[in-house]
């Protein structure tokens, strides 16, 4: 009920006109807007309006004050309240609602992925097919076989050694083109035969997902265990597009409403979120070991937990408060589920390959001027702590131009045989932990400034190397041979 | 149960956090409205018994029951306008869909997800 004023009339109404009168300037929408906007202390009118109503804005002001104190609730409140009274009013007359008898199938399948007991278990299924069977068995096993055996080692790399042979004479500029890390053999290699197929079948996956609503049903079935991390539910987005691109998922954080919770969120995708195309090459590199991928699995769990938690007890600020919409199950349209993919992948192409050319030639120049040489020494060393062949500096290095290049790398050198499993996991563990690649690192420091950037850089670079070497001893002190 | 001084309605283990580091908390029954810091005896269970027909907690209600908002309970300002933000405002119905692992309440056409810190801040009243 509207509160009475003495003369009769609604103040709320009353104080509405008198803005109305008082103000001036044309702002584009009716006074009325306006004046509904000051009393709810909407922060970016009030300022519009004190800068251009200079005379009459003390005398708006002392209104707003003046309703204000009519109230015991924030005006805010009791304007939504009579908002609601009128659309209760519009609809009361306008609409007839039969509510349905029964749960529709709809309803009922949405009620088993957002109870725990069935939700959790679905969710395994969804990461298992939808993840580790399409993403990581079709897109990174079948896919990147087939691109890199059958169209480039059989045909394409043959015919640019022989053609590159021929038009240039020196050996050091053809190796910028076609040598081992060459901008064509392993720039271009990479980017097509390995990334491309890796990542569009996750962006294929992921758009069906998203397509279908259960993104905010995974968001509160995890709720109260990223709580405990100082996120919310919200963080499931950014956290699964993470296992996508990284450096997209940091832009995406931009969501999350609070600074601390995008630190928190940051640390972690830089530090434990693997990409897909870091996953698809990890995961196929543990594809002869099961226990191996569990093992994996399990540290990269346990670190993001653990990280997680510390830091959410590290940061300041209040534990955030996690509310969202559930909208109804839909079944997604093939048509849309294809036009998300063609632009994300576009999108990402458009932002890697550059970096992919520009990471050969960095690689070209660094071995060029032998800088590349005393890095690689450098990195031996930790390298060699956590019980891994001076081979695997070189991937390490190239993590960081790419993630996946990284775990390229690693590929070769298993390929070549001179992993144990034991070697394996530890290196797939440590990779996967170890710094972001540049892109990630330049957004990083892009959304959360130079010294927050490079603190969470410098920090994951020993941190990682310490988990490596902790799983390492453990090995080897409780004598597990995988 | 509600404060005398200021009508905030609390739970009574919430009351205990208002008192902080107060030394003399040990043997001292008072409750501390975490809202106003008035203090007050806690309410004989008889009174409690009568006044089941008052307001409630909506996380008191059991899954799939419904009841009819009748306030917001909270001094903040950033959790008010969230829940305004979902339409969950007195007058309305709510439906509780589930409790764990978070709640989910039917309102409207519409379902939200909230957690239990945002649940508590929804007073219902017992008669429908």
């Amino acid at each position: 009920m509207p509160e009475e004023f003495e003369g009769g009339g609604d103040i709320l109404e009353i104080s509405l006109e008198k803005i109305e009168s008082l103000l001036e300037a044309d702002y584009g929408i009716s006074g009325r807007s306006i004046g509904l906007l000051l009393l709810q202390e909407d922060e970016e009118i009030t300022a519009l309006v004190k800068s251009r109503e200079p005379e009459n804005y003390k005398l708006i002001a002392e209104i707003v004050d003046h309703t204000k104190e009519h109230y015991h609730e924030p005006l805010s409140y009791i304007i939504s309240l009579r908002r609601q009274e009128e659309t209760n009013n519009i609809l009361d007359r306008a609409l007839e609602y039969q509510p349905a008898i029964g749960l529709s199938l709809r309803e009922k399948l949405s009620r088993i992925m957002i109870s725990s007991l069935t939700g959790i278990p679905i969710l395994l299924v969804i990461l298992y097919y939808g993840i580790y069977k399409f993403v990581g068995k079709f897109g990174a096993g079948v896919l990147v076989d087939f691109i890199e055996k059958n169209i480039f080692e059989k045909n394409i790399n043959p015919w640019v050694n022989q053609v590159f042979t021929s038009i240039i004479p020196w050996h050091l500029l053809r190796e910028l083109f076609v040598g081992e890390y060459g901008m064509i053999t392993l720039g271009v290699r990479y980017a097509v035969a390995l990334i491309f197929p890796i990542v569009t079948t996750f962006f294929i996956a992921f758009a069906i997902i998203e397509d279908t609503g259960y993104l905010p049903r995974l968001a509160l079935l995890i709720d109260r265990v990223f709580k405990k991390i100082g996120l919310t539910g919200r963080a499931v987005i950014p956290m699964v597009l993470g296992l996508g691109c990284s450096t997209m998922a940091t832009m995406v954080t931009r969501t999350l409403p609070t600074k601390r919770e995008r630190i928190i969120a940051t640390i972690l995708l830089a530090l434990a979120i693997p990409c897909s195309a870091q996953l698809g090459v990890i995961l196929s590199l543990l594809a002869g070991t099961s226990i191996g991928l569990w093992i994996w699995a399990g540290v990269v769990g346990l670190v993001f937990l653990f990280i997680g938690f510390l830091s959410s007890k590290v940061l300041p600020g209040d534990s955030p408060s996690f509310y969202m919409e559930i909208p109804p199950l839909r079944l997604p349209k093939l048509f849309n589920v294809f036009i998300k993919t063609y632009s994300r992948v576009k999108w990402y192409f458009a932002e890697i390959f550059p970096m992919f050319i520009l990471a050969s030639i960095m690689i070209w120049i660094g071995q060029l001027t032998g800088l590349f040489t005393i890095f690689i020494r450098v990195l031996e060393y930790p390298v060699r702590w956590i019980g891994l062949p001076d081979k695997a500096a070189v991937a390490f290095l190239f993590g960081f131009f790419r993630r996946d290049y990284g775990a390229g790398g690693l590929y070769d050198i298993k390929e070549a045989g001179l992993f144990s499993t034991n070697q394996l996991v530890v290196a797939c563990v440590t990779l996967t932990l170890f710094l972001p690649c540049i892109a990630q690192f330049l957004m990083n420091v892009k959304e959360r400034g130079w010294k927050t950037g490079v603190a969470i850089s410098v920090f994951i670079l020993f941190f990682s190397f310490f988990v490596g070497f902790l799983l390492n001893s453990i090995f080897s002190i409780l004598g597990v041979s995988l | 149960m509600k404060c005398s001084l200021c009508g905030f309605v609390f739970k009574e283990d919430q009351a205990q956090a208002a008192c902080g580091n107060c030394p003399l908390m040990k043997g001292c029954k008072l409750l501390k409205c975490p809202n106003c810091g008035f203090e007050t005896p806690p309410e004989p269970k008889w009174e409690k018994h009568l006044k089941k027909e008052g307001e409630f907690v909506m996380t008191d209600l059991n899954v799939n029951q419904s009841g009819k908002i009748c306030r917001i309970n909270t001094s903040d300002r950033k959790k008010l306008n969230k829940i305004m933000a979902m339409g969950i405002l007195p007058g309305m119905t709510v439906t509780l869909i589930q409790k764990f692992p978070s709640y989910v309440v039917q309102i409207g056409q519409s379902q939200f997800a909230i957690d239990k810190k945002l649940a508590e801040c929804i007073l219902l009243g017992r008669s429908l």
